[in-house]
């Protein structure tokens, strides 16, 4: 993307994304990079009634400068918590943003494993990528207020250009204020150029750095996550990993230095020009001005401010520069971060609504379904055509990678078929509106994760919910005696990872509440995954029981490893290898010469 | 306080252990942040001097230049420290950062179980996360106490020569100062826990975001409204929170801008009236005006730092807490370990997890033969993976003892006793990054012992399907080009380590918990193959497995509650027998499956 779209594109962000924060921001920075130059612009004034000896006039001036300033300064002191505030609030929303779009892009690519590679490097380099948004925020507060004083800097230079030049003699003509002028923008253009030059090189070396250090940057990350969880503990000291863990530690603490080290190089010997030709201005300014008062064309309280203002904006042109050659100089992250945004959302494609029934009557039927993951030729589905019948129970079965999950994902359109066609109720399900289309399921996945907000929300999906339909669904899964114990019964906070006060429940309790969640959504077709896979056999058994107390008059599928679970089921589907090879019940499958039976025998003969 | 000055030299030590040449860069930067202003501010008083009194053009000139040579000197000078200031910080952070985790993978494990051990370890680790924390701010807060402090000193003589009544005058503004500090450390402190319980909501939100794990949940159940609101609320908990401290801050603002201003205008008005006297040259004026600006930063910065440095010595007794632990276990000398045949036996043994009220191992005696396969069942929450837990060293029973060949599990080294048990947890966690480097661990190298764990493993079809073989990458996190490795090749790999490793003891914890059928009985064949010459304590739910084992016993609530073989315990009809009908009931090949009486379940959660 052009260079100069992508930062205005990030400028204009920031701005959405911090409107107030940078509101009083600038109220607050102009109060107070406006402060010395009002201080100049007095003091020239006291001198100068000083040295003409009128003391009446030093004092009001006095009073006034007294008064202006006690003005500025308590605007910015107004200002300056205000904008701390609203620092943090828009902070945090910068670096929610790539987060938060994973909420909302096309499932496929949510869950393809490139996708979070890319939001796990974004959300790394936030904070070391000279473009990305916070960085670029506070660079920006590095450029704003030199700019302010450039502004008032150059204002406060315009008495140079009503010297009287008249007054220089003939031989001193090089003193003339123009050619001061140009000496000091000559100078300004050298500095700017060794500067320009110098902060290239360190950017440039900077990202060589980073590159070079990624990939240990990854192993360290990776190993502080892992290390997050105390259980981590109980390998590293059986299999006696400490030894070779601390010395990654320290490989990672000298190649950090050595980094630093190398860095900090550069900016040591760039500084050095840097430096002597800021004080060799200040010796132009004070030594033309100084000719200047000598030679009578000048007033000494003039000088005063003048050499104030230049110094000033001889500081301030250089830090503008630099902090805006540092924020463009690796639009990489940038790039990379709008890649990502500009991922497609999920299409909504369809728009017939979904007619709403009472009686529970949406048909399902696929044919000749088959489906690849995007960007891979392997068809993981093939071949399936099936109708199914409102309200029946299937099981469905098979070895792990056999597509059983990955169905399921197509029949709730999380992803479109490669080939074929999922119908409802006749009509080609990817013509109905998504979000209708997706509230006819009721899903328990697998891996599936329940939110540290309270068991009422988990389950009812919102923040506001309806108490006594929460308890009864509570009931009907057998947690709800248990939430009755509870203080804050079902407000109560699952976990601590969002709010102290809440609660741990057991791994069994977890999956009844997951279990709830579906039930609570009382969508016709219901879909459990390995929903026992946690439970210890009576609670295991228990759901079995009750499975179809739960399920009533909804269609439901059942994925389990558990093949006792098909025997309550009214049909089996087998799936091998991305195909259905068997459908049927239990008693004409189990008798049946294939995979069915294969399973079944795998798993029943040590219950004999 | 005397708390506070151990940790300062606590604090002190660690940064000389870090580069003792650190405090030289700190005293070199104070020196000339100190002067530079102070030299900077003559030059401007000396010129006007020199140009009133219309000195020689060429005096002028040369005095000038030699004025700005020094002064570019400091400067340049300035810098460079500064560099090194920097440099230092950061690596300082760093170094931090490494010394506690390395004491994190050193420390004896139960130290680290728990919330209140948790917490230890967290608010050691949060002094390190950015610039802004202890560890990262600490060198500059130094910088800045000892600028500040020398500044104040050096700047007050100056202005005390207008009018020695200024003192008083800097002594109230001090106090002022000082006083609303006080109260902004108090607020700080005060609105502390509110701020960090909303910092948590705003990062456990962002977290979810990128929960991968939620895709599917979110927009199948439409969640992302729930979040929106969310945030909301949270950001409108955290302005309301800041509310109080807003209002300090402003308050503050006031008094103190306007005793800042009262500070410039005595010193303005004093100084006028010395030159309209001719007590002093009219040069003065702006040395003795400049002067209050700088002297009244300094105050706002030293009272400031000192509040923050105050905080920084509490914070770094948070890190002493966490790295001054004590070992629980013996590190020293011990025991000789048995090389084979071990008989494990467990006498009174009970244990509760930290902050629990019961306990989760109660009373339990066991005696384990040598090479006996024993089965440990029961519900969630009985204590099973406890139990291996204590077998294997990784926890301390609180009564009773462990004894192994009839020695005291104390007397051995800790080290050596880890060297007897090889576990497979649950948790399938990976700190290795190729298959190969997950087999051996941290364990030296033996290339038939290697081969002979791949072939009994069961891996050595897998590494030929693979490019890399037993190098390939199975870490996506650390390398693009690693593999995603299926829940049972996991298993297969997890498994091997545990073989590798050629323990007399194995324990597997749930091993089939996420495998299909089929590679669920292959590992139950393989089972015997690999436990052979071994001791095995064998922890799950699916009881088909643990039919095969020499004993079961049946977890209850932290006690054995029955013993025996798998034959004994169904004639028992116990909680076993229950247990395990429930499990069989559709498994069993009953033609009249219809008249099986209904087997009421009796676990509770």
């Amino acid at each position: 993307m052009n260079k100069y779209r992508v930062y205005g594109r990030a400028a204009k962000d920031l701005f959405r994304i911090g409107k107030k924060h940078y509101l009083y921001y600038s109220i607050m920075t102009i109060a107070r990079q406006s402060m010395p130059f009002i201080g100049f612009i007095y003091m020239r004034k006291i001198i100068d009634t000083l040295i003409s000896n009128r003391i009446g006039d030093t004092h009001s001036l006095i009073i006034q400068f007294i008064c202006t300033s006690l003005i500025l300064q308590l605007v910015q002191g107004m200002m300056q918590p205000l904008v701390d505030n609203e620092q943090e609030i828009s902070e945090k929303k910068m670096y929610a943003e790539a987060s938060r779009k994973m909420l909302r892009m096309h499932f496929h690519h949510a869950e393809s494993t490139a996708v979070k590679e890319r939001l796990e490097n974004i959300n790394q380099m936030l904070l070391s990528s000279q473009s990305s948004l916070p960085l670029l925020s506070l660079r920006f507060k590095y450029v704003f207020p030199s700019l302010i004083s450039i502004i008032w800097g150059i204002i406060l230079l315009h008495p140079l250009f009503i010297v009287d030049t008249a007054v220089i003699p003939s031989q001193f003509w090089w003193v003339h204020p123009g050619a001061i002028i140009t000496m000091f923008v000559l100078a300004i253009s050298i500095s700017l150029f060794i500067q320009v030059k110098s902060s290239k090189k360190s950017a440039e070396a900077l990202s060589r750095t980073i590159h070079e250090a990624s990939e240990w940057r990854k192993q360290a990350f990776y190993e502080e996550k892992v290390l997050e969880d105390i259980k981590s503990g109980k390998e590293i000291r059986l299999y006696r990993l400490s030894g070779r863990l601390l010395e990654n530690f320290q490989k990672q603490h000298h190649y950090l230095t050595d980094i630093m080290n190398g860095m900090y190089r550069v900016f040591r010997i760039t500084a050095v020009p840097t430096n002597i030709l800021a004080q060799l201005m200040s010796y132009m300014i004070y030594s033309f001005l100084g000719l200047l008062v000598l030679l009578g064309a000048l007033k000494v309280g003039l000088l005063v401010q003048l050499s104030g203002a230049l110094s000033q904006v001889i500081t301030a042109i250089p830090t503008c520069i630099q902090q805006l050659m540092m924020m463009i100089s690796d639009p990489e992250w940038l790039n990379e971060y709008y890649a990502f945004m500009d991922l497609p959302d999920e299409e909504t494609i369809g728009s017939i609504p979904v007619e709403k029934r009472m009686d529970n009557q949406y048909e399902i039927a696929v044919s000749n379904l088959a489906f690849a993951y995007p960007g891979s030729e392997e068809l993981v589905l093939k071949n399936i055509t099936e109708q199914f019948e409102v309200g029946k129970k299937y099981a469905i079965v098979g070895e792990n990678g056999s597509g059983k999950t990955t169905f399921i994902k197509l029949l709730t359109r999380l992803y479109e078929p490669t080939e074929g066609l999922i119908k409802m109720n006749k009509i080609d399900s990817s013509k109905y509106e998504l979000r209708e289309y997706f509230n006819l399921f009721g899903v328990v996945f697998q891996d599936y994760h329940l939110l540290g907000f309270s068991i009422g929300q988990n389950i009812s999906v919102n923040p506001d919910y309806n108490h006594s339909k929460v308890m009864n669904t509570l009931d009907e899964v057998g947690l709800g005696e248990f939430v009755r114990t509870l203080p804050k019964q079902s407000d109560t906070y699952l976990g601590t990872e969002f709010d102290d006060s809440g609660m741990n429940v057991s791994g069994g309790q977890e999956q009844k509440i997951a279990i709830a969640r579906s039930l609570y959504k009382d969508a016709p077709i219901m879909i459990l995954d390995e929903p026992t896979a946690a439970l210890d056999p009576i609670t295991e058994f228990d759901i079995y029981q009750n499975f179809d107390n739960l399920v009533k008059d909804k269609t439901a599928f059942y994925i389990s490893h558990r093949l006792s679970s098909s025997k309550f089921s009214d049909e089996i589907l087998v799936f091998d290898k991305g195909e259905i090879v068997q459908r049927g019940s239990h008693k004409k499958l189990v008798e049946q010469d294939g995979k069915y039976q294969e399973l079944w025998n795998a798993q029943a003969q040590y219950y004999q | 306080m005397k708390e506070k000055w151990q940790n300062l030299i606590k604090l002190i030590k660690m940064m000389v252990s870090y580069r003792p040449r650190i405090f030289l860069t700190i005293i070199g930067i104070v020196l000339i942040q100190v002067l530079l202003p102070v030299i900077q501010l003559y030059l401007s008083v000396q010129v006007i001097e020199w140009l009133i009194n219309e000195e020689e053009i060429q005096t002028y000139l040369i005095h000038l230049a030699i004025f700005i040579g020094v002064i570019t000197l400091l400067k340049i000078s300035e810098h460079q420290f500064g560099v090194t200031v920097d440099k230092d910080t950061e690596l300082f952070r760093n170094y931090a950062k490494t010394r506690l985790i390395s004491n994190f993978v050193s420390l004896d494990y139960p130290l680290l179980i728990g919330k209140e051990a948790q917490e230890k370890y967290n608010n050691a680790v949060a002094l390190t996360w950015n610039p802004w924390t202890l560890f990262g701010r600490v060198n500059k807060e130094l910088v800045s106490l000892g600028s500040t402090f020398l500044g104040l000193i050096i700047y007050s003589s100056i202005l005390i020569q207008l009018d020695s009544i200024f003192l008083i005058y800097l002594g109230i503004f001090i106090f002022f100062v000082t006083l609303f500090n006080i109260f902004q450390v108090k607020m700080d402190q005060k609105i502390y826990d509110e701020k960090a319980k909303v910092t948590k909501k705003w990062q456990y939100l962002r977290k979810l975001y990128g929960e991968s794990r939620l895709a599917k949940d979110v927009r199948i159940f439409q969640m992302q409204h729930w979040f929106q609101r969310t945030e909301e609320e949270t950001d409108q908990t955290y302005l309301a929170t800041m509310k109080p401290k807003v209002w300090l801050t402003w308050s503050e603002s006031v008094v103190i801008n306007v005793g800042i201003i009262g500070l410039t205008a005595f010193s303005y008005s004093q100084s006028v009236r010395l030159v309209s006297e001719g007590a002093i040259p009219i040069s003065n004026f702006v040395l003795y005006a400049g002067m209050v600006t700088i002297l009244a930063q300094s105050i706002l910065e030293f009272i400031n730092v000192v509040g923050k440095f105050s905080t920084s010595l509490n914070e770094m007794g948070k890190f002493n807490t966490f790295m001054a632990q004590e070992p629980v276990f013996l590190h020293g000398e011990g025991e000789k370990v048995p090389k084979e045949s071990l008989n494990i036996e467990l006498k009174n043994v009970t244990y509760t997890y930290p902050n629990n009220e019961a306990p989760t191992i109660r009373n339990i005696n066991l005696q384990i033969r040598p090479n006996e396969k024993l089965a440990i069942v029961g519900e969630n929450g009985a204590g099973k993976s406890t139990l291996t837990n204590l077998i294997s060293g990784l926890l301390q029973p609180d009564e009773g003892e462990i004894l192994i060949n009839y020695l005291p599990q104390k007397s051995f080294n800790i080290l050596d006793y880890y060297s007897l048990f090889a576990s497979v947890f649950q948790e399938k966690l990976l700190l290795t990054y190729t298959i190969k480097e997950t087999i051996i661990q941290g364990l030296p190298f033996d290339q038939k012992k290697y081969e002979k764990t791949i072939a009994l493993s069961g891996l050595k079809k897998l590494i030929s399907q693979l490019q890399k073989g037993d190098e390939t990458a199975i870490v996506k996190e650390v390398n693009a080009d690693a593999i995603q490795l299926s829940g049972g090749q996991l298993q297969k790999v997890k498994l091997a380590q545990a073989l590798y490793k050629d323990t007399p003891v194995l324990i597997l914890d749930e091993p089939t918990a996420a495998l299909d059928p089929i590679a669920e009985h292959q590992i139950y064949k393989d089972y015997f193959k690999f436990s052979k010459d071994k001791t095995s304590l064998f922890v799950s739910h699916r009881l088909s497995s643990t039919r095969f084992c020499d004993r079961i016993i049946y977890l209850k609530d932290g006690e054995i509650a029955e013993i025996g073989t798998h034959q004994e315990l169904i004639e028992k009809q116990g909680d076993y027998y229950r247990l395990y009908e429930a499990q069989s009931y559709y498994y069993k090949q009953d033609k009249d499956s219809e008249q099986r009486e209904r087997v009421t379940g009796g676990g509770t959660l």
